[in-house]
Order: C-alpha cells, then structure tokens, then sequence
C-alpha cells in the first residue's frame, strides 16, 4: 500500500480524459463514465480471476462499451452538456486502466474486502481530481482579469495541476489509511 | 506536412496518451522500455493504415464508430502480442499490450481524420512523436531519480508528471500548436 500503484494508476489511467474537461458540468460526467468503465471492467474480471487467458481484458473494455454509450445516450437525451469532443471521448473513458489493473490484482487479493477498499481508493481518486479540475476552470473563468484566457482548456496546465493533485492526494491518503 | 506530423507528435505528449508507457514501462533497462515503445508504435501505425486500406473497400464499416473502436482494440492486442512472441520478448504486464497508446490512438486518428492517406501520415507523425518523447522522457526520468534522492516512489511519479506537463508545455510552445 506504501508505494500507490493503485492511485498511480488511476490518475495515468485519467490523464487523457482531463483534456474533455472544460466545465463542472462535464467533469461530473466525464467521472461517471470514467467510474461506471472501472466498475463494469473490475466488476466483469473479478469472477474469471483463476482463468489465467490474457484475452479477458481486451473482452473486459468491451463489456463495459454498452454501460457507456447507454449512459451517454440518456443524458444526451435529458440535453446536458457532457463536454468537447464528447462522441470522441465517450468510446475512450469505455477503456479504462483502472478497471484493468484491478482485474490484474485480483488474482492477489485475498479478500473481497481488500479488493473493494482498492476500488473505493482508485474511483474517489478519480472523481476528485476531475471534480478539482473542473471546479478551477470555473474559478478561472469567474475571474475578470482572465477574460477569455484559460490556462487549464490547454493539456500541459493540466497535466501539472493533476501531477500537483497527485502529491496532494498522496498526503491525505498516508494520514487516512 | 510537418505541421500536420508536428500537431499529432504533441497531442500523444498533451493527451496523455502513452504516459503509462513513459511512465510504467521497466524503469531500469533501457533495452526493455525501447522494444515496448516501438513495438507499440508500430503497432499503432500498422491498425492505423490497415483499417485506412480496409475502409477504402468497405466504406460502410468505417462510419461506424463502435466497428472501428473494436477493431482498433481487439486488432492493437493481437499485434502487440504476435510482435512479443516473435521477438521473445516478454511482456511485463499487461499495459505492455493493451494501452492507450496502441488501443486508443488509432481510434482517435481515424475519427479526427478527413482521408484515409492524412489518417496514415498522422499515424505515421504520432509514432514518431511517441517515439521522441520516449527518448527524451527515458534520460529526464533518470535525471529526476538521482536528483530526487531519497524520496519515496510516489513522490518520484508525481515529479515526473509534472515534468511531462512541462516538457508538454515547453514543446506546444515550440511548434506553436496552441
């Protein structure tokens, strides 16, 4: 537990997606695709974890494809905005690190138990950097003296701020767990 | 064309696309972290072209998102481990074949793409971007462990995604892509 793969993993594993962000309203739904394809894939790994067949991952991503485009279609539906590029980007969250990584660890695991808990870890994990950075677009937006500039609509802003979250996180967790 | 290859070479470093690579891939052998990065490159040039000649012949397949989206994956995995099993080489973890960068990528070119021949060419631009960043990110990376000292593992990962987020920005700078 003292190294963090697993919140390695689930920052790396969101890093592409931080890109759709461009409001609160989008980092919301971009981390509820992003934790439905980590459920779905973890969820779909956990019983076939004595069947050593690396083809349960690429079977895995496509698994959880259907949950996401099925969610993205019902809020298309209830016209939210999801987010830039969101037909792009709803087939990329399908495909998710965490998910895999944790149908790789749970072959080690030995409870339930300890599986859930790397699971909460990893999805509150996620859904608080992405829920971060959508709320520091907002606050940049919201400031006068910016007007029309965003630092964060640019990939390499972003990736230092969750590089800064990560660091953050890794600080809360040692007085957590 | 430069600027096309330039654009595609800096969206793998911004997106994110291929850092667990760069990041997870065995740090200590060079030899090991090379054969990764080019086998997945060539991986993803190869479904890039071949869905590009495919959909020359079938252009009702190609309109359909989730077709392509599946063969991209299922395709990528199947050439990264048929590559791995004729150059014996073995795969470390599972992200050595199934990654963003072999998976995703061609996905991501060929929807952004208005022809077949520019989907190859920016295939071909990204590859080679990767493979750049690969390079220069391998000795920065050593760089950030003898300088961290005795920090612990994590703290080294978050240095090295700030340095990438920089590296990021220095480049888009550079090729004045934003």
């Amino acid at each position: 537990m003292n190294d963090f793969k697993n919140v390695k993993i689930a920052i790396t594993g969101i890093l592409p997606f931080l890109l759709a962000v461009d409001c609160l309203t989008s980092a919301i739904f971009f981390s509820i695709f992003s934790v439905s394809a980590m459920f779905v894939t973890a969820a779909f790994l956990y019983p076939l974890k004595n069947y050593d067949i690396k083809l349960k991952y690429p079977a895995a991503v496509f698994v959880s494809l259907p949950f996401n485009l099925a969610l993205y279609n019902f809020f298309l539906s209830k016209n939210y905005y999801i987010g830039w590029n969101s037909e792009i980007y709803i087939f990329l969250t399908a495909f998710s690190m965490a998910g895999i990584y944790l149908g790789g660890y749970s072959r080690t695991a030995s409870k339930f138990s300890e599986y859930f808990k790397h699971f909460s870890i990893m999805a509150s994990v996620s859904v608080s950097i992405f829920m971060i950075t959508g709320l520091s677009i907002e606050l940049l937006k919201a400031l006068p003296a910016l007007s029309g500039v965003n630092a964060l609509y640019y990939p390499g802003p972003v990736i230092i701020l969750a590089g800064l979250l990560a660091l953050g996180t890794s600080k809360i967790l040692e007085k957590l767990i | 064309m430069i600027t096309t290859f330039m654009i595609y070479f800096n969206i793998i470093l911004f997106l994110g696309f291929g850092a667990e690579l760069v990041l997870f891939s065995s740090k200590n052998s060079g030899r090991d972290y090379f054969m990764t990065a080019a086998v997945n490159s060539f991986t993803m040039l190869t479904v890039t072209s071949l869905f590009a000649f495919i959909a020359n012949f079938l252009p009702e397949f190609s309109k359909n998102d989730i077709y392509i989206f599946i063969f991209s994956v299922s395709a990528a995995f199947f050439f990264n481990q048929s590559i791995y099993w004729l150059l014996g080489h073995a795969d470390n973890g599972i992200y050595d074949s199934l990654n963003y960068l072999s998976c995703l990528v061609p996905f991501y070119i060929l929807k952004l793409s208005k022809t077949a021949g520019a989907a190859v060419q920016n295939s071909f631009g990204a590859a080679a971007g990767f493979l750049a960043v690969a390079a220069i990110f391998f000795f920065i990376r050593k760089r950030i462990a003898i300088e961290a000292g005795n920090i612990s593992d994590f703290n080294i990962f978050c240095c090295e995604i700030i340095t990438l987020g920089f590296l990021s920005v220095s480049l888009s700078l550079f090729f004045k892509v934003v």
